[in-house]
């Protein structure tokens, strides 16, 4: 029954429609039902792993995926329900990663700015899959340039709730994005392509 | 690459930039290759971003999770639920049915206002949508019993269990108007639970019979049809075009 999850607008589409039993899941699983919980956990993995291998890195994503499942297990009394229970978990998703990132003192190389970080990124061999390559090339991204590039162009964010998020400005949530585009563009060369 | 248009593409891309800024950037990029070749790439990036599919992870993480992830058990079996040293005070208990009468007067008023969820106006597309017999609701059958309790605030404490009873009553009427158009898999799922919460009330009643005075058998009937209610309205809330 439930495959897709989330309600996230991008360009103003709807990227995937709420699963049908997601709110009597929520429900049931607030109120201590496991098997409940199992199937949102189920339905809404994918997403969450891949958001945890695209702001993380996949050295972590496993652990993260777990973590942020059980936080919000713990946390599912304080959803209300008022928006869909794929957009609570996956803001809670980053939040949790975000925190975490945070705790390894990580965020000095997102606040780097310096051409010391960019990195060499091949042209993308004839005949691969443009969205694999995609995916490998942010990983090789700078922490800060990778996450404003992930929330914003994956996922749909604004510049103004990302900042909010990252704790930076929206001016650098820009450049950061700018950034992380020119340096992805070059993954997209192939022979044959402009 | 040093031409300062180069770094407003990106604003240019995402539709950010004044309008007079982008009627130059326009004019220069009429003229310059380099940006209007830069220009292709990123726009390139920014559609393939948003066409990134989701993945499951490589091997199975529920074992992990679940080891964390340990039912409430909200609803049980009464006997299990009865250690000795578990009592309310008579005062507790009042004060705690008086919560749920203005809980539940609260959540009539609400539901009274707003009426249900569009649940007349559906038309679905979905072929997964179809009609289907009612049946899984059998369990939200059951006739209200009231329990008179004996004691202080006895007449209180039947009210809002008639109160509660109510609330259950029309939710469970406006279920049944919807669960036409509900996915049978919801529908049975959701079956099980009021079935499980059922028996649990019934049992409390059962056992009220034999000790009316039992405040810690109130509690645990009060409980069980908090959470009917709880269940019985997130389900009634569940918009029509998402079921």
């Amino acid at each position: 029954m439930r495959i897709d999850l989330g309600d996230k607008e991008l360009n103003g589409q709807k990227r995937n429609r709420p699963p049908a039993g997601d709110s009597v899941d929520a429900a049931l699983a607030s109120a201590g039902d496991a098997g409940a919980f199992e199937r949102l956990y189920r339905g809404h993995v994918p997403r969450i792993y891949s958001l945890a291998i695209r702001m993380a890195g996949p050295d972590e994503a496993e652990e993260l995926t777990q973590e942020i499942f059980i936080r919000a297990w713990e946390k599912l009394s304080s959803f209300k329900g008022n928006s869909a229970f794929g957009t609570w978990l996956f803001r809670l998703g980053i939040n949790h990663i975000l925190t975490r990132r945070a705790n390894l003192n990580r965020r000095r190389s997102r606040e780097q700015t310096g051409d010391d970080l960019m990195v060499d990124m091949p042209a993308r061999p004839a005949g691969t899959d443009i969205r694999m390559d995609l995916e490998v090339a942010m990983r090789s991204l700078p922490m800060g340039a990778r996450e404003v590039f992930v929330l914003h162009d994956a996922e749909g964010y604004k510049h103004q709730e990302i900042a909010g998020m990252l704790e930076i400005t929206v001016g650098t949530s820009k450049s950061q994005l700018h950034r992380a585009r020119m340096m992805l563009r070059k993954v997209l060369r192939s022979e044959g392509r402009a | 690459m040093s031409d300062v248009w180069v770094h407003r593409l990106s604003e240019y891309i995402d539709d950010e930039l004044a309008s007079e800024d982008r009627a130059d950037l326009e004019a220069h990029l009429s003229e310059c290759h380099n940006c209007s070749h830069t220009l292709r790439e990123l726009r390139a990036v920014v559609e393939s971003a948003g066409t990134l599919e989701d993945h499951y992870p490589p091997r199975d993480l529920w074992e992990g999770i679940a080891q964390h992830v340990k039912p409430l058990a909200k609803v049980v079996s009464l006997e299990e639920a009865r250690p000795g040293a578990f009592q309310f005070s008579a005062a507790q208990l009042l004060a705690a049915c008086l919560a749920i009468m203005v809980f539940s007067g609260a959540m009539g008023w609400i539901l009274g206002s707003t009426g249900p969820a569009d649940s007349n106006s559906g038309h679905f597309a979905d072929e997964s949508i179809r009609s289907i017999d009612p049946e899984p609701l059998r369990g939200v059958e059951r006739q209200p019993d009231i329990i008179p309790v004996g004691g202080p605030g006895a007449a209180t404490v039947a009210a809002a269990l008639r109160g509660f009873d109510k609330r259950i009553t029309a939710l469970q009427d406006e279920l049944r108007a919807r669960a036409a158009t509900m996915d049978p898999e919801t529908l049975a799922n959701l079956a099980d639970s009021i079935v499980m919460i059922d028996d649990a009330i019934d049992e409390a009643r059962v056992a009220l019979r034999h000790e009316p005075e039992s405040e810690y058998l109130l509690a645990h009937l009060t409980d069980s049809m908090l959470m009917k209610v709880r269940v019985l309205t997130q389900a009634t809330q569940i918009p029509v075009n998402k079921i």
